[in-house]
């Protein structure tokens, strides 16, 4: 069902459909046009010779009177030429004197103009009713005389004209139609695996490469551009990788050594000095902690864990975390509770979990006047768990909390107070690597942060 | 106590001696993995420290071999290395702790001190310093014949701290032990935590069995 939907979505289908209808009208314009020209041809050619005759016949009437008019009619109508030809000669009072027709026409009563009727033909096969033109002129002494043509023939070929033309558009519709489909089918195939190839890459498996058939086609060589692309986003992230793992080492060696140093000299130096020295090993533990958030921030961004994930229920995690805070809250005069908790059993990574879960409960009870309440709940929906923490503090307004998701960005009213601003960061980190969506809501009042993650896609994720 | 330091960064190296030295500690240094191993296979150690990236061989494969010929000298592991899942493999290649730099002196000392005295970690189900009695079996607490009101937590931290009587146990050892959390949270969640159980545990007892150790943690016993 859904693929079918699919593949009436694709553009090869309404590319496909869009070739059909302009293959169909082109071939019936021209089938068309072939049809008004040929019985144009055909319907001049009998009215010639039909006033022919009737010119001959009324020069036949003046020179060898009615008598001899009668005579040439009556053979000709019998002649061999007898199927296509109609004559009829009356007389003033509408008496058929001679002529291969049974009765005058009831709709030649026109002034000597051009007019269709039908006749009953005895063929082989029985009485027929046959579409006649004619024409008509008025001989002195008010007989009239009748000469037309059975168009018999011009019937069969617009019979077979139409014929022709309803097989032809069949045949460009269903040839159309079988080779769209087809050519649709080769290309979804193709697409398909190029899609699926990309979702493994950016799911983290950098080293795949889109498949590519060797045919040489648009597909193969967009395919190969992008095989290219990748190489350099490759390249790009092992040298960002690379970048991350000297930075930690380059920059923890030097920290540790400085934070030894002044270590052994606040054990060796007096009283006197210690205060600042003491500050100094305070900065020391600032510069660790941020440079400690920077690079697990970039870690967890760049996908790198993905080794240590289990089953875990995000509804004891929670808890657990919310018994780890609630003594600090209640020192604070911030009550922090656990609303509803549902086992919420998802895969994931606990210990990233576990810090964005304490990163958003310090948040809450941080930002929090005395007084309020911080709740911490775990609800399971149909095909996602999801965590919310929600305060009753200052909230955030509805401008600035895209921003407060961004990297240092702190909010001007929240600047007093202590931490580094990559505590929301690493949530949001957090929450991509486990496909989970991030929204801050207003709480009405306060913030209410709510963290939805997805069952399947987890799994998939770390290729449960 | 003989202590092996395997570490390429000489200048830490020195200072990491010293300190270790200053506390009675003997250690012998390898600058490189090569020679780190062939030391650690060639004599007896109490301890064996080792940075995770070194040259010639590496930290975890110096682990896993003395792990392949089967000695159990306990392992320190020091790591530079950012990602967060390198713990979890340290200590699979069979490192018992796992330290990432740069850490406080106090900090490794604990470690190390907690490591060498791991083989003497009493294996008894009830504990006994002074008038308190812990029984690890039915989970309760009991000073001066009196039951103690502990949360599940609050029983677990006095028995993790009982079982290292005389230890200096860091806020870090604390939330890897008995929190299973091996990060730090923004705030200090620990002395909180602490402070609750002293209330519970010391408050109208003597003598105080809960010490704070400045800069460093906290300690349990009868201090004299």
């Amino acid at each position: 069902m859904q693929s079918q939907r699919r593949f009436f979505h694709t553009s090869v289908v309404r590319l496909s459909a869009i070739y059909i209808a302009v293959f169909a009208l082109t071939t019936s314009v021209l089938l068309a046009s072939i049809f008004v020209i040929t019985r144009g041809a055909i319907d001049s050619e009998t009215d010639s010779v039909i006033q022919a005759e009737l010119q001959g016949l009324a020069e036949r009437y003046a020179t060898l009177g009615l008598q001899g008019l009668a005579e040439v009619i009556r053979d000709r109508s019998q002649g061999p030429d007898q199927t296509r030809s109609v004559y009829l000669l009356v007389d003033r009072d509408w008496q058929p004197i001679v002529g291969n027709l049974a009765a005058w026409p009831a709709s030649a009563d026109a002034r000597g103009d051009w007019f269709e009727f039908r006749m009953h033909v005895k063929t082989v096969t029985g009485v027929e009713n046959h579409p006649v033109r004619a024409a008509l002129i008025t001989l002195p002494g008010n007989y009239r005389l009748l000469v037309g043509t059975d168009l018999v023939e011009r019937a069969r070929f617009e019979r077979v004209m139409t014929r022709v033309a309803i097989w032809s558009i069949v045949l460009v519709v269903l040839v159309g139609s079988i080779v769209g489909v087809w050519m649709n089918r080769r290309l979804l195939k193709q697409v398909h695996s190029i899609a699926s190839a990309g979702r493994d890459i950016a799911e983290g498996d950098f080293e795949r490469r889109l498949p590519i058939t060797g045919s040489g086609d648009e597909l193969d060589t967009l395919a190969t551009d992008l095989n290219t692309l990748l190489d350099r986003i490759e390249q790009l992230t092992v040298a960002l990788r690379f970048v991350i793992d000297g930075t930690a080492h380059d920059l923890r060696g030097p920290l540790s050594r400085l934070r030894q140093r002044v270590e052994h000299a606040i054990a060796e130096s007096k009283a006197a000095s210690t205060t600042e020295i003491e500050a100094m090993l305070g900065d020391v533990e600032a510069v660790q902690r941020t440079l400690d958030s920077l690079l697990r921030i970039a870690q967890v961004q760049s996908g790198a864990p993905r080794a240590e994930t289990a089953v875990l229920s995000l509804g004891n995690l929670s808890r657990e975390m919310v018994e780890l805070y609630e003594p600090v809250a209640a020192e604070r005069n911030v009550e922090l509770t656990l609303g509803s908790v549902a086992d919420g059993s998802i895969r994931g990574h606990r210990q990233l979990l576990a810090h964005a879960i304490t990163n958003l409960i310090d948040n809450a009870v941080k930002y929090s006047p005395a007084g309020a309440r911080v709740t911490v709940s775990v609800l399971e929906e149909a095909d996602a768990v999801v965590l919310i923490v929600s305060d009753t503090g200052p909230g955030i307004a509805a401008a600035d909390r895209t921003r407060v998701l961004e990297r240092f960005v702190r909010l001007n009213s929240a600047r007093v107070e202590p931490g580094s601003g990559l505590g929301l960061h690493l949530v949001a980190a957090v929450c991509r690597l486990h496909h989970a969506s991030l929204q801050l809501e207003d709480n009405q009042p306060g913030l209410k942060v709510v963290i939805r993650i997805p069952r399947g896609a987890s799994a998939q994720r770390f290729g449960a | 106590m003989s202590l092996l330091l395997i570490e390429d960064d000489l200048e830490a190296a020195r200072l990491l001696i010293k300190n270790l030295s200053e506390q009675g500690y003997e250690v012998e240094h390898a600058p490189d993995g090569r020679t780190g191993l062939e030391l650690a296979l060639n004599k007896s150690w109490d301890l064996i420290i080792a940075d995770r990236m070194l040259p010639h061989l590496d930290g975890l494969a110096i682990v896993q071999t003395l792990r392949a010929q089967g000695r159990k000298t306990p392992i320190l592991i020091l790591s530079a290395l950012a990602e967060v899942d390198e713990r979890v493999r340290g200590l699979k290649a069979g490192g018992d702790d796992y330290l990432t730099k740069p850490y406080a002196a106090i900090e490794l000392q604990a470690r190390v001190q907690a490591l060498l005295r791991r083989s003497t970690l009493s294996s008894e189900t009830r504990l006994k310093t002074a008038d308190l009695e812990v029984d690890l079996m039915s989970r309760t607490a009991r000073r001066a014949e009196q039951k103690l009101d502990l949360t599940q937590r609050e029983f677990d931290l006095l028995a993790f701290m009982m079982q290292r009587e005389g230890q200096v146990i860091t806020r870090k050892m604390l939330l890897e032990h008995v929190w299973d959390l091996h990060f730090d949270p923004q705030t200090n969640v620990i002395d909180v935590h602490m402070s609750r159980l002293r209330q519970a545990v010391d408050k109208g007892f003597e003598p105080p069995l809960i010490h704070t150790i400045r800069g460093a943690g906290y300690m349990f016993g009868v201090k004299g």
